[in-house]
Parts: structure tokens; C-alpha cells; sequence
């Protein structure tokens, strides 16, 4: 989150308008950026000024009684009208049934829907998690911090029921920097954390055939992508450029034993 | 629907009648009163759930109107509205649903009895600079008083001044501020933004010593 990013979206932040993980990265900036900072706490002076103001105003007494006999009066009109009309004998399914077909034609296309919707959630935790290993200086970033991809590999022994595969990429330009343990859709997962210049890429892998390969640009200006390999499937998050992100996917997945 | 009539009238009638009677039993002994009872009804159900936002409803109407009579006036014509149309509100916030039927009363008010309300320009680039020449204003803002406050409001063109009072007094949503006003969702934020921007402009211009 920069400060135009930051400026842009501060009254959305102010209102309780913005999701949690934008809102952990305001946070954050606002922590860092005594500029942006300043601003936000001119708004807050301005939403107390509003609020010790008093401004909501009791409707006057009389009011309420005029309109509820108003609305009474025009109740019982309504009543005498509809009373002296020959009333059609409502035929109650006949108007229900349409609702009925449209509800039943919901339930067969909802699980359709859901499967994309599935796949966004899935998304969400990943940005959740990645935000997260950012927060507050590097410490979530990594359990055992170590380049050296024969430290990595075996610390995720007995912590995990599967073996990830961990390969150095330093010399393609992403070195490793290290691996934590995470927890997504509800199972524990390995994180491997790489480094391209000054950013950071998570890579998540756990044991999973389903689901089909794809990237996106999040809203929060991260490039997700994931793809399935050797029974493994892979999400590559970060702030680096997509084509970058590619790469370092297609070098992450590659057999060590072929390079 | 079919198969839980019958399994009812099974349970209830030991089979003796099939769900057909069951149907034409309940619609046979409410034919003759339905209208009124339905009235009844409805009215009932509005008096629950419409009556009791009558504060809010006036304030957005004193804050659109500016003076107490005018506001009344507007605040009746929408409730009346309201139980007009009370058929087809479909659930949800009822709050929100009032208020944009009383929006909707206030500007159709305005046309016939104001012409359209004068708009004075704001002049943004006038106040931007008092702004930065009188430097932090934090403390300055927290002095300000109910008065100060409640006439750099009013004092605010109208289409910012609905947004704020729906936001700030109402507590709406984005969502729900972008319907009561019909405003495009993306429109309600850049519109609050301006909006709080005049306000502190005009709050600061009236503390500061000229």
C-alpha cells in the first residue's frame, strides 16, 4: 500500500468500508508514513467534530400522532375500496409456484456458483496469509530461516504428513530464504518464502490434485498464481510482476535432479 | 409445496380428506373478510416495522429542508407514500427503505415549492489555501461547537450534505447510502471525501480569526 493507494481508499477505511486485508496493509502504512498518518488523524478530528455535535433530531410530538392517523386513514380507505371490488379468490400457488421453480433452479446452479466462489475464498486465504508473514517488521516470515534447502526440507519432517519439494533458486534469482508452517482451508500447509530484489514471494504447497490452474491480480495489487504438479498443488503469491512470478513458478516446480 | 400440504392434511384429517379440501377449507372461511383483514394486516406490519423510524426519517428530512415545518411536511408525505408502496417492500433494512422514499418526497417537495435550491459554487480553491496557510488544525477542530458544526453542515450544497448526514447521523452503509440516494456504489466514497474536505474547510474558515 502506497500513498496514493492509501489516499485514495482512507474514507473507505474511516467508515468500516474496506476488507480486513486492505485494511491490515493501511495499517500498516499508516505506521510507516507520518504524512499519511497526519491525514487520517485530521479526518478523525473531523468525525468527532461531527459526533459531540449532536445533529440527529427528534421528530416534534405532534408528528408521529398526524401520521399515524394519516396513515390509518388512508389504511381504512384502501380497506373499504378493495372491500367493495369483487376480489379474485387468490389462487396462492399459482403465484408461488414460479418462485418455487426459480428457487429449485438456484438450488441445482448454486453448487455451480459455489465451486468459482470456492476458488475466490481459497484466493482470499492466500492474500490473508501472505499479508499476514508481512506484518510488523520480517519475524512471521519464516520458522526456520536457512537458505540451504537441506535445512529446509527436513525441518518440515514431523510437522507436516507430506514432504514438500524445496529447491534454492538463487542462482535463477530468487533465493530461498527460509519456510514456516501455515494453515490454509483448514489444514495445515508448508510456506516457502523467496526473494526477488526487494520483495518477497510466498510459495504454499500442500497434497492436492483438485482445482484448476490460474492467476489473477488481487485488488490489493498482489499476483497470485496456481498451478498442480506431481501431485502437489502450488500457490505462488507476491508483489512482484506476473511475468517474474511465472518463472520463479515454472523454476519452483522444475525436477532438481534435471537442472 | 405439494407434498407438505398433504403430509399436513394427512396428519390432521387421519386421511379423511385430501389436500385439496384442506385448500379450499382455509381459502373458503378467509374469502369473505380478506380484504380486510389483509388491511388489517398490513397496516399492522407497518406500524411495527416503518413507524418507528420516525426520528430518523426527520432528520434527514430537517437536514435536506433546513427549517422544521417544511421537514414535517416532507416527513408525512413520504410515510404515506410509504405505506403505499409498504406491499412491495421486499425485506432488509426498512430504515434504509424509508429513507430513500423520503429523499424521493423531499426533492419532488423542492421542485414544486422552491424551483430547484440555488447552488453557490464552493469555492475549493479559496478555502485550500486559507487551509494550508493556517497549518494543523486538529486541536482547532476538536473546539468547535454544536453551532459551528450544525451551520458549516447546512451551509454544504445539497448533494454532499445528504451523503454526509446518511453516513455520519444515519449510519448507513456505502451500499445502502448508494440506493437511498441512487448514486452508483463506487460514487458514495470520492462523494463522502469531498464532502468531509468542504466541511473541515468551512469549520476552519469560521474559527480562525479573519
Amino acid at each position: 500500500m502506497n500513498c496514493n493507494e492509501t489516499k485514495e481508499i482512507i474514507h473507505g477505511y474511516l467508515d468500516g468500508e474496506v476488507d480486513p486485508v486492505r485494511s491490515m496493509a493501511i495499517e500498516q502504512h499508516l505506521k510507516d508514513c507520518p504524512a499519511c498518518a497526519a491525514a487520517h488523524r485530521k479526518q478523525q478530528s473531523l468525525r468527532t467534530a461531527i459526533a459531540q455535535g449532536s445533529l440527529y433530531f427528534n421528530a416534534p410530538k405532534g408528528l408521529e400522532k398526524r401520521v399515524r392517523s394519516a396513515v390509518r386513514q388512508a389504511s381504512k380507505a384502501e380497506g373499504r375500496k378493495e372491500g367493495g371490488r369483487q376480489r379474485w379468490n387468490w389462487n396462492w400457488r399459482a403465484i408461488l409456484s414460479p418462485l418455487a421453480a426459480t428457487a429449485l433452479l438456484l438450488l441445482i446452479a448454486l453448487p455451480i456458483l459455489n465451486r468459482h466462489s470456492a476458488d475466490d475464498q481459497l484466493a482470499r486465504e492466500i492474500v490473508a496469509a501472505h499479508v499476514r508473514s508481512l506484518m510488523t517488521d520480517t519475524s512471521h516470515l519464516t520458522d526456520v530461516a536457512s537458505s540451504d534447502q537441506h535445512t529446509v526440507k527436513p525441518w518440515f519432517t514431523g510437522k507436516l504428513n507430506f514432504s514438500p519439494p524445496v529447491t534454492d533458486l538463487a542462482s535463477q534469482g530468487f533465493p530461498l530464504l527460509g519456510g514456516r508452517l501455515d494453515y490454509i482451508e483448514e489444514h495445515p500447509v508448508a510456506a516457502l518464502v523467496y526473494q526477488r530484489r526487494k520483495h518477497f514471494i510466498n510459495l504454499f504447497i500442500w497434497p492436492e490434485k483438485s482445482g484448476s490452474s490460474g492467476e489473477l491480480r488481487t485488488p490489493q495489487g498482489y499476483n497470485v498464481i496456481h498451478s498442480n504438479h506431481d501431485g502437489m498443488t502450488y500457490w505462488a503469491i507476491s508483489d512482484v510482476n506476473s511475468g517474474d512470478l511465472r518463472e520463479f513458478l515454472k523454476l519452483a516446480q522444475a525436477d532438481p535432479h534435471q537442472k | 409445496m405439494t407434498r407438505e400440504v398433504s403430509h399436513e392434511s394427512a396428519i390432521l384429517y387421519c386421511g379423511n380428506k385430501t389436500a385439496q379440501d384442506e385448500v379450499r377449507i382455509i381459502n373458503g372461511s378467509k374469502s369473505q373478510n380478506a380484504p380486510l383483514v389483509e388491511e388489517q394486516d398490513k397496516l399492522a406490519r407497518f406500524e411495527q416495522s416503518i413507524m418507528p423510524h420516525m426520528n430518523a426519517a426527520y432528520t434527514l428530512a430537517r437536514w435536506l429542508a433546513s427549517n422544521d415545518s417544511d421537514a414535517q411536511d416532507v416527513v408525512q408525505e413520504a410515510y404515506l407514500r410509504a405505506f403505499k408502496f409498504f406491499a412491495g417492500f421486499r425485506g432488509g433494512n426498512s430504515r434504509a427503505w424509508l429513507l430513500r422514499i423520503v429523499r424521493n418526497a423531499f426533492y419532488d417537495w423542492l421542485k414544486q415549492n422552491r424551483g430547484e435550491e440555488r447552488k453557490e459554487p464552493f469555492d475549493e480553491e479559496l478555502h485550500d489555501t486559507m487551509d494550508e496557510r493556517r497549518g494543523p488544525d486538529t486541536l482547532l477542530l476538536e473546539k468547535a461547537d454544536h453551532e459551528l458544526v450544525r451551520k458549516a453542515i447546512a451551509s454544504l450544497p445539497v448533494e454532499f450534505r445528504e451523503i454526509l448526514v446518511l453516513r455520519e447521523l444515519e449510519d448507513l452503509s456505502y451500499k445502502e447510502i448508494s440506493e437511498v440516494a441512487n448514486i452508483p456504489p463506487g460514487t458514495v466514497m470520492s462523494r463522502l471525501a469531498r464532502g468531509r474536505e468542504q466541511l473541515r474547510s468551512l469549520l476552519l474558515a469560521s474559527l480562525q480569526p479573519k
